[in-house]
């Protein structure tokens, strides 16, 4: 064709954006009245329910390599084997760039999380852990959103939230206006669609052999049905595809944060945690993506520059997976997961809140939760942004008088 | 199959997250109802005319050839409204046709503006029609796609949007006054496509005498200039006009000026053969890509004893059985996916997103690649990579919807029983709600219509 393409004169490149950020956001740039927090938070969703075990596997456990069967991953000093932490727990070797924040007491460990609500759907799941509630309501607005408004109103008519993404996600919908960003590019299609889309196209003489020949062409198939071989995995990589696009959003979100008078509290999204098939063990669709959040994390922190110091990020999903591995080769929907809450401002190096073990499980089946995630986002919003305590139990998170904010997590 | 949601799929853009309700229990009716009174959508109000455009452009060249004569440089590479203020003109043209299309309350209308528009393409391809294409079609299509077709025919030869982009406004007869002086000549590109695309088709039987002789009948059908009192509008140029009688598909047409395209191009809209070809592309884009012979002869038999009556021919496309028996066969255009998905949705994506998904699904807006127009078969949609650009697009634009949007109810309310029952559970179980709308979109159900 000519050269005329309709997407591409007004492409806004990541370098510009986070150059002149206040003015992509449509802020003012000059004369604000004071600052009140130069805190950062970060929330990433992890959508799909993380496998938590996987991601930091509680090897000094009796029966971790029993429960786990065939998912047990290598001990550590073994090849590609589990990073170690403390307490019998480690990290799963694709999570290895974030790693030495363990060692430099910036990753704090929460390892059996839960929302509070006992739901094993992932739609209503994710909304529950959005609007900080425990069960459904007509009420459709982000407790981040909420905790926006406490914070807002010092601020005039700055914009303190950032969504990064399409759309601005349930957590951080509400009456209080929020930034976005959006990646410039299309992103690739995600391996958990292209999986999903591969089942819906089977019997359709014109789709299914289409698609089928489109995957062969882009040697996607690797990711599409979770082979443990790497090479395909590395070129996905490389091309931001799937697990390597969460990157792009990082360095975005770092840039945007890092700005003086920018926003102060972004969401970032991340999916394909929903590993029913063939999920790996050192390799393989997890580990992809495992590697893509950690890669993603560590680009965070790098274009943050010097706000890191002042920022907690916190990574939640929406529920945990089954202990024991299916017949296919991966997990099912379960209860707890792990969270994690690392940065600069975090009080880490160490494992927070109780260990359930894997002894008893949840309906046989799952880890069970010991801490509310609620619990660990209470304390941050007070201790990191200087909510104050009646305003969490009333307000950000309803009816929640019975969760106690976590302390210490922050450095204050 | 749900009757309200073949009609809103096949005949529009498909359902909202109301459902189809608005349809009521005649979907005939419903359609035909669209045909009695169809509307000029507001949001087109307050576009600019094509002439206006046209003059800019003159200006744009005059103003550029003066600084050329005085040793100066233009400010702009190339010449043209299309390198200055184009991609604005454009945008808002694309974006106006689109919530006209979306967010229309007689969808056929805008189903029969599309189909006509690629019918009488004038291709954004050409960077002279690129910031006009949106106005040909508002000022030649849409006001008479229910009126006669050699109207239609009339209205989209005499836009001077059509003069340019198949250059019979720069045609000049050999034997004209001004074609004696001067070096310039005949040019056939309209004379040719108005046989072998606008009317007979190319298997009516025409030779290349006859594309000769249209070109020389139409010959001064051509634009004002600056220094006409009706600058940039369609304006027919006696001097450039080729003398002499002229013989077309074995009629003899005398020398009368401006009279004998009047006259030629009525006469190719009541040929039988053009009755055939519409009757086709018709029912090859209602229908399907290969439409049952019947429903095309029953459409040509209407066309021609109504004498091209557009609107009757309309409503008999509407009766056809075969229209409401071939649901799904037929493949949506990245055009109508967008649109569609975006109904569905209840999504409105803005102009610079529009533009850009359309580029990438492969049909980006006025820029057809020739004055055929597009494909209008699931060939032309659907191959390797298309299919991965689709699911593509469909993830993207999910990611944008409310997270209120329950998948399955746009599901429900979109395809009814259209998609399989394994389909809708494989759904439900998607990690995501922006995932599990991608599959909706993406599912096979969606793609077609």
């Amino acid at each position: 064709m000519n050269a005329f393409d309709p997407s591409h004169p007004s492409r806004r490149t990541l370098l510009s954006l986070c150059g002149a950020s206040a003015l992509a956001l449509g802020l003012p740039s000059v004369g604000f009245a004071a600052v009140p927090t130069e805190n950062r938070l970060v929330v990433v969703i992890l959508r799909g329910a993380l496998d938590g075990l996987a991601a930091v596997p509680p090897y000094g456990e009796k029966r971790y390599a029993e429960r786990r069967g065939s998912l047990a991953l290598p001990l550590p000093g073994e090849a590609d084997g589990i990073l170690p932490l403390a307490q019998g727990f480690g990290l799963h070797p694709a999570l290895a760039p974030i790693h030495p924040l363990w060692a430099t007491g910036e990753l704090l460990i929460v390892p059996a999380t839960s929302g509070g609500y006992h739901t094993r759907s992932h739609f209503d799941a994710q909304d529950l852990l959005e609007t900080g509630l425990v069960q459904r309501s007509g009420n459709l607005a982000g407790w981040l959103n909420r905790a926006l408004a406490e914070l807002q109103p010092r601020e005039g008519t700055r914009r303190l939230g950032l969504a990064l993404g399409s759309a601005v996600p349930l957590m951080l919908r509400g009456p209080v206006p929020v930034s976005s960003w959006e990646p410039p590019d299309q992103k690739p299609v995600a391996p958990t669609l292209l999986a999903a889309m591969t089942r819906l196209y089977e019997t359709d003489a014109l789709f299914g052999p289409a698609l089928a020949d489109g995957i062969r062409a882009q040697n996607l198939s690797d990711e599409v049905l979770g082979s443990e071989s790497g090479a395909d995995g590395q070129r996905a990589k490389s091309l931001g595809f799937g697990p390597g696009a969460f990157r792009v959003v990082a360095d975005a979100a770092g840039g945007l944060l890092a700005a003086g008078e920018g926003p102060r509290i972004a969401v970032m999204e991340m999916g394909g945690w929903d590993t029913h098939v063939g999920q790996g063990t050192v390799k393989g669709r997890l580990a992809n993506n495992l590697d893509g959040l950690a890669e993603g994390l560590s680009h965070l922190r790098q274009s943050l520059g010097t706000a890191w110091q002042r920022t907690v990020v916190v990574c939640v999903t929406e529920f945990g997976r089954t202990v024991a591995p299916n017949g296919t080769g991966g997990t099912d929907h379960g209860t707890a997961s792990v969270t994690f809450v690392l940065g600069g401002a975090v009080r880490g190096g160490r494992i927070a809140g109780d260990w359930p073990g894997l002894d008893q499980l949840e309906e046989n089946r799952d880890l069970r939760a010991a801490t509310d995630i609620r619990a660990v986002l209470k304390g941050v919003l007070r201790d990191h942004l200087g909510l104050a305590p009646a305003r969490l139990e009333g307000a950000v998170f309803p009816e929640s008088g019975a969760v106690r904010p976590v302390s210490d997590l922050v450095r204050v | 199959m749900n009757e309200s949601i073949v009609a809103a799929s096949r005949f529009g853009y498909g359902s909202g997250p109301s459902g189809a309700s608005g349809i009521g229990g005649d979907p005939k009716r419903w359609l035909k109802a669209q045909l009695a009174r169809p509307a000029r959508p507001s949001n087109l109000d307050g576009l600019p005319d094509a002439a206006s455009l046209v003059v800019l452009e003159l200006e744009l060249r005059k103003s550029r050839q003066e600084m050329k004569q005085r040793g100066e440089t233009p400010p702009e590479a190339k010449p043209g409204l299309a390198q200055a203020q184009g991609r604005r003109y454009y945008l808002d043209e694309v974006a106006a046709r689109y919530e006209a299309a979306a967010g229309s309350p007689a969808p056929l209308i805008e189903r029969l503006v599309a189909f006509w528009s690629n019918h009488f393409t004038v291709s954004g391809i050409r960077p002279v029609v690129r910031p006009l294409a949106g106005a040909f079609e508002r000022e030649a299509i849409r006001p008479n796609i229910l009126g006669r077709f050699e109207d239609l025919v009339l209205a989209a030869v005499r836009h001077p949007v059509m003069g340019l982009y198949l250059d019979n406004a720069v045609s000049v007869g050999p034997n004209s006054r001004i074609g004696e002086r001067r070096d310039r000549g005949l040019n056939e590109n309209l004379g040719r496509e108005l046989l072998e695309l606008h009317t007979l088709g190319v298997e009516g039987g025409y030779t290349e005498e006859d594309v000769r002789a249209l070109a020389r009948i139409l010959t001064g059908w051509s634009i004002a200039r600056l220094q006409d009192p009706d600058s940039g509008h369609f304006r027919y140029f006696e001097p450039i006009h080729e003398p002499g009688p002229k013989t077309l598909l074995g009629r003899t047409y005398p020398e009368s000026g401006i009279e004998e395209g009047l006259a030629a191009i009525r006469d190719i809209s009541r040929h039988p053969a053009t009755a055939r070809h519409i009757a086709r592309k018709l029912a090859v884009h209602f229908i399907a890509d290969q439409p049952p012979q019947p429903a095309v002869d029953r459409l040509a038999a209407v066309f021609r004893e109504s004498r091209g009556d557009l609107r009757a021919t309309t409503e008999a496309l509407i009766d056809l059985p075969e229209c409401w028996q071939n649901y799904q066969k037929k493949v949506k255009s990245p055009w109508d996916l967008v649109v569609s998905a975006s109904v569905a949705t209840g999504i409105r994506l803005p102009p610079e997103p529009l533009a850009g998904a359309l580029v990438r699904l492969g049909q980006a807006a006025f820029m057809a690649p020739s004055p055929a127009g597009w494909g209008d078969d699931s060939q032309s949609w659907v191959g390797p990579e298309s299919v991965l650009r689709r699911v593509e697009w469909c993830q993207g634009f999910a990611e944008r919807a409310d997270p209120a949007i329950d998948p399955l109810a746009v599901a429900d309310a979109a395809l009814g029983d259209a998609l399989p029952k394994p389909a809708r559970t494989l759904v439900g179980l998607a990690d995501s709600r922006p995932t599990a709308l991608a599959m909706v979109l993406a599912s096979p159900a969606f793609q077609r219509r």
